[in-house]
């Protein structure tokens, strides 16, 4: 006997009610497409201007000469931009590896610390909704603040933190005039601020982790080291990747604190890709030149994310 | 006052003092230096300058040949390193203008080079710990042919003009003259801003009401006068933020350890040829063949 397929009518009369009750849904369905694109329109109109536009632009300046310094028109090179950057220019490269200098020990450091801070805040009960409203103070400081802080913090004189380490018998650094410590004084002032970021988003991620498999896991005798390993982190996986990722773009881009607070030295000790970036185009006003050393950036950040993802999906799972 | 760059550095260093050791008869409590720098990078090569410049230094030869390389360069560059290592302030590569200026009105350091700006602010009580305490000078020079040779770099000028496309020039006119000459006396003699005088109707004693007495006011203004009459150009052909800009990272190499000074400065000549190359060597040789020309009719370049 053949199953009734539920989707089709059955019998004469009930196919004709159910042919003119689809006429009315037929109408309907056609309405609402119509009815949401307006209602995304704006969204999509704005997204549209301050993205794919400056995206789409910029990308056509990276292939032309603009040195607004010497002349308003621009003079078509094709990939000429593009491969001064990555054979000619002594800066681009060296600038890169600050970057990702930056990228590599901010992200393992913040994500180290803010999984600690997350099991923390996990453990505590009454106060936790406090002290989560504490810890996301830094996160709501504008950068160029956190950096006019860190002036005042880092400098060698007068500030408290040498202070506090004279205190017990330690001679604090120069902390941004001395070339090997001032780009690691960047990276405390992305991490000062951006942890506690990292720390709210486990701290949700741990709440949401079932309890039954934690249950079963005690009862088959696993430790904490092995259940850490073994269940937590492949069940937050997701969201270490997407916070990886976001935190790993964030620090990328770090251009704030670096303009206030070393202005790109001691040397060349904190002249990041960013940083760069921002010399060429609104100091110097190489427009073409800074919109392919950016072009080139994306593609480096895009295919590090990928592979990113990939090893820790591979490592996690 | 120091006389020449050398004296500088023994006057510098003599003044610089440890925690616990005295200084004018008082044990101190923290460190004294000598001296401190505009180490930050940004604008460090102007300090650079000062000291080259002295030594007959010019940007660019005729040919657009790069000349920040010569043995007189390498040998002002030096000079600001060993004043950074050895009488200024540990942090000094952090200095801009704020610490700078702090760190002689705060009584850090016994002299600086600074902009016309810090005596007006060093006489006043709400902004310095050393009112009536403070000297002026000119910037110490470089012997040369038997005579001290000194020179001011004179960055960032204030120029107000009327574009040929105005729609109202004249009102455009009579507001540039109200901005740049009726109520910029009062603008450029107050220490509450960064502004230098740049007239000689702004040099009159009686505008500036911080000083204690009349002479003060006196003293400052002719050595602003005196400034004025040595200063130094900044580059203001295409390119001159990257000319700087590269400049300033060979010197803030330099002052940083990162290379020594000879090397630092070669790779700024480099890098020099290499914008010449990138906007038009021909094009920038003539503007700056104009500049040249220009700057030894008036003086500012011998």
């Amino acid at each position: 006997m053949a199953r009734a397929n539920r989707r089709e009518p059955v019998g004469g009369a009930g196919a004709a009610a159910a042919a003119a009750a689809r006429v009315p849904r037929a109408r309907h369905r056609r309405r609402l497409p119509l009815f949401a694109w307006l209602m995304v329109l704006p969204a999509v109109a704005v997204l549209l201007a301050v993205t794919v536009y400056p995206l789409v632009y910029s990308l056509r300046e990276s292939f032309y000469r603009i040195e607004l310094t010497f002349s308003p028109t621009p003079e078509w090179v094709g990939f000429k931009n593009y491969v001064d950057a990555l054979t000619n220019d002594p800066r681009f490269w060296p600038a890169m590896g600050r970057s990702l200098y930056l990228v590599a020990f901010g992200v393992a450091i913040e994500l180290t610390l803010g999984f600690g801070l997350a099991v923390v805040l996990n453990r505590l009960g009454r106060p936790r909704t406090l002290v989560t409203a504490l810890l996301l103070v830094p996160v709501m400081i504008a950068p160029v603040a956190v950096a006019i802080e860190g002036v005042v913090i880092f400098n060698n004189s007068w500030g408290p933190l040498n202070y506090l380490l004279s205190k017990i018998g330690i001679d604090g650094p120069v902390w941004l005039g001395d070339r090997s410590v001032a780009l690691n004084t960047i990276l405390l002032a992305d991490v000062w601020q951006w942890t506690p970021f990292v720390a709210i988003i486990m701290a949700a991620g741990l709440r949401t982790l079932p309890e039954e498999v934690y249950e079963a896991a005690a009862v088959d005798g696993a430790g904490r080291w092995r259940t850490f390993r073994t269940l937590t982190l492949p069940l937050l996986q997701p969201l270490i990747i997407v916070t990886v990722l976001i935190r790993a773009m964030d620090i990328f881009k770090t251009f704030d604190t670096i303009f206030v607070m070393t202005g790109g030295g001691p040397g060349s000790a904190t002249e990041t890709a960013s940083f760069y970036t921002y010399l060429q185009g609104l100091r110097f006003f190489s427009f073409g030149y800074a919109a392919a050393i950016s072009y080139i950036q994306l593609i480096i950040i895009t295919v590090i994310a990928t592979i990113l993802v990939r090893r820790m999906r591979k490592g996690l799972g | 006052m120091p006389k020449t760059w050398d004296e500088y550095l023994q006057v510098g260093q003599f003044f610089t003092r440890k925690a616990g050791e005295k200084l004018a008869g008082k044990t101190l409590t923290r460190p004294f230096y000598g001296c401190d720098e505009y180490g930050q990078r940004g604008f460090s090569w102007a300090w650079f300058v000062d000291r080259w410049a002295s030594a007959g230094g010019v940007y660019f030869d005729e040919n657009m040949k790069p000349q920040i390389d010569s043995p007189a360069a390498v040998k002002a560059l030096q000079n600001m390193v060993t004043a950074v290592k050895t009488c200024a302030p540990k942090d000094v590569l952090n200095h801009g203008y704020d610490q700078l200026r702090d760190a002689l009105l705060k009584n850090q350091a016994f002299m600086v080079v600074q902009w016309t700006d810090v005596p007006k602010k060093g006489a006043d009580p709400t902004q310095s710990d050393v009112v009536g305490k403070l000297g002026y000078a000119l910037l110490p020079g470089t012997k040369t042919g038997g005579k001290i040779v000194t020179r001011s770099m004179m960055p960032v000028g204030r120029v107000l003009a009327v574009t040929k496309n105005s729609k109202n020039p004249e009102a455009a006119y009579w507001l540039a003259k109200y901005i740049s000459d009726d109520t910029s006396k009062f603008n450029v003699s107050t220490p509450l801003t960064g502004l230098d005088p740049y007239r000689y109707s702004q040099l009159k004693p009686s505008f500036y009401k911080m000083f204690k007495s009349k002479s003060d006011a006196q003293t400052y203004l002719k050595t602003v006068e005196g400034a004025l009459t040595v200063g130094f150009p900044e580059i203001y052909i295409p390119g001159a933020a990257q000319y700087e800009d590269a400049l300033d990272l060979a010197v803030n190499k330099a002052l940083s350890g990162q290379q020594q000074p000879e090397a630092a400065l070669k790779d700024a000549a480099k890098a020099w040829d290499s914008i010449t190359e990138k906007l038009d060597r021909k094009h920038q040789t003539e503007l700056w063949r104009n500049a040249l020309k220009t700057y030894r009719e008036l003086g500012l370049v011998k």
